[in-house]
């Protein structure tokens, strides 16, 4: 067996359950099994580009692209529901609606910050190499992000209350959240 | 609220906590290790859109016959024009079932009339990837390139799809309409910047 094909063999055992979890939580199950093949295509091909230590986040980055670019790749009606599809996640929770609508509200690279933050575990640096940005400005962003989410968390939490205090429900704050 | 309640609130939600994932040691896994293990290392060739004249280019480096990366329909602006965008056209299609190879990169010898050029992703507004040039190494003189990565039948070449990143450095080269592969259209390195100084010397 060659080199090439064992270190493959390796970052594809190290990467493979990961990976999908990634694309499962962006988009549905059929996308997600693309994106997946996909990115382990671009670690097959491009195997000497991988960073020593940071295959994992090496790969989220490539499995990102791959995603945008299937989104950008349908026409635009099927692309609307692919981008709708990759906001929810493709099995959805009904728990915590107000965590749900908070992230919602955050621009899409704080959500995806937050997510590789909390979803994927990773550390700012490893954040950097999948967004291909340098640790500090990863840092500083995920920093930013966290923030602003709980400062959603925290008016929803307000709203919520004044909701209850005049005796209306939350259905409208509800669907201009979504 | 501090990190450690954002984290478990987060985790709570995690749609992926509760979904099973097709495990690595399982057959699923092993057949598709071994089919991306069976794939070139060449990106494959792909058509261009249709509408367009189907064109089966092919880059010749050293030799070689390497199949490109897409089609393109290109423009290269030369002389006084230098304002005007270049066009150049991609259509990710199927890929080829004929493979095709990779040669070292310092053992290629780009073909004449290479357009060759470093530029920065200033925009990926759908299929369009619009690159303001910052040096031109051969056959151009316009300051901006606009990709257009066509998708007639949403097929996605997944290498160039992990290609262009907004913000990033690349150096980028196509022949006869169609974008270079096999590395020579890649994020910018110092690197590759000597092997174009080499290939495009005046």
């Amino acid at each position: 067996m060659s080199d090439r094909r064992r270190r493959f063999e390796d970052l594809f055992g190290e990467v493979y359950e990961p990976l999908q979890r990634y694309a499962r939580r962006r988009t549905d199950p059929a996308t997600a099994d693309d994106v997946v093949a996909d990115a382990l295509l671009v670690l097959w091909r491009r195997l000497d580009e991988v960073p020593d230590g940071a295959a994992l986040p090496w790969c989220y980055g490539v499995a990102r692209r791959c995603l945008a670019n299937r989104r950008r790749g349908v026409d635009r009606q099927t692309q609307l529901v692919d981008r709708l599809m990759g906001e929810r996640p493709s099995a959805p929770t009904e728990a915590d609606p107000v965590l749900h609508e908070a992230l919602a509200s955050l621009d899409a690279d704080d959500r995806e910050i937050v997510r590789l933050w909390a979803w994927e575990q990773l550390p700012p640096r490893e954040i950097a190499v999948v967004l291909g940005i340098s640790a500090n400005a990863a840092a500083i962003r995920v920093h930013r992000a966290k923030s602003r989410l709980t400062t959603a968390l925290v008016g929803k939490k307000r709203l919520g209350a004044g909701h209850e205090q005049v005796g209306t429900t939350t259905a409208a704050f509800d669907k201009e959240a979504m | 609220m501090n990190d450690d309640e954002l984290l478990d609130r987060l985790a709570r939600i995690d749609p992926a906590a509760r979904v099973p994932v097709h495990p690595v040691s399982g057959p699923r896994a092993a057949a598709l290790m071994e089919h991306i293990m069976s794939t070139d290392l060449a990106p494959a060739p792909v058509v261009a859109s249709p509408g367009r004249r189907r064109r089966p280019f092919v880059l010749a480096f050293g030799g070689l016959a390497l199949a490109a990366a897409a089609v393109v329909g290109f423009v290269a602006l030369r002389g006084n024009d230098a304002k005007a965008p270049t066009s150049i056209s991609l259509s990710f299609a199927a890929r080829s079932p004929i493979g095709s190879s990779c040669i070292r990169l310092d053992a290629m010898q780009p073909a004449p009339g290479t357009v060759a050029f470093r530029g920065t992703v200033v925009s990926i507004v759908g299929n369009a990837v619009t690159l303001d040039v910052t040096k031109w190494y051969a056959n151009g003189t316009a300051d901006q390139v606009v990709v257009t990565t066509g998708t007639a039948d949403g097929t996605v070449d997944p290498e160039l799809s992990a290609t262009f990143q907004q913000g990033g450095d690349y150096l980028v080269a196509a022949t006869d309409g169609q974008v270079a592969g096999c590395g020579m259209t890649a994020p910018y390195s110092a690197e590759l910047d000597t092997l174009y100084q080499g290939w495009f010397a005046a």
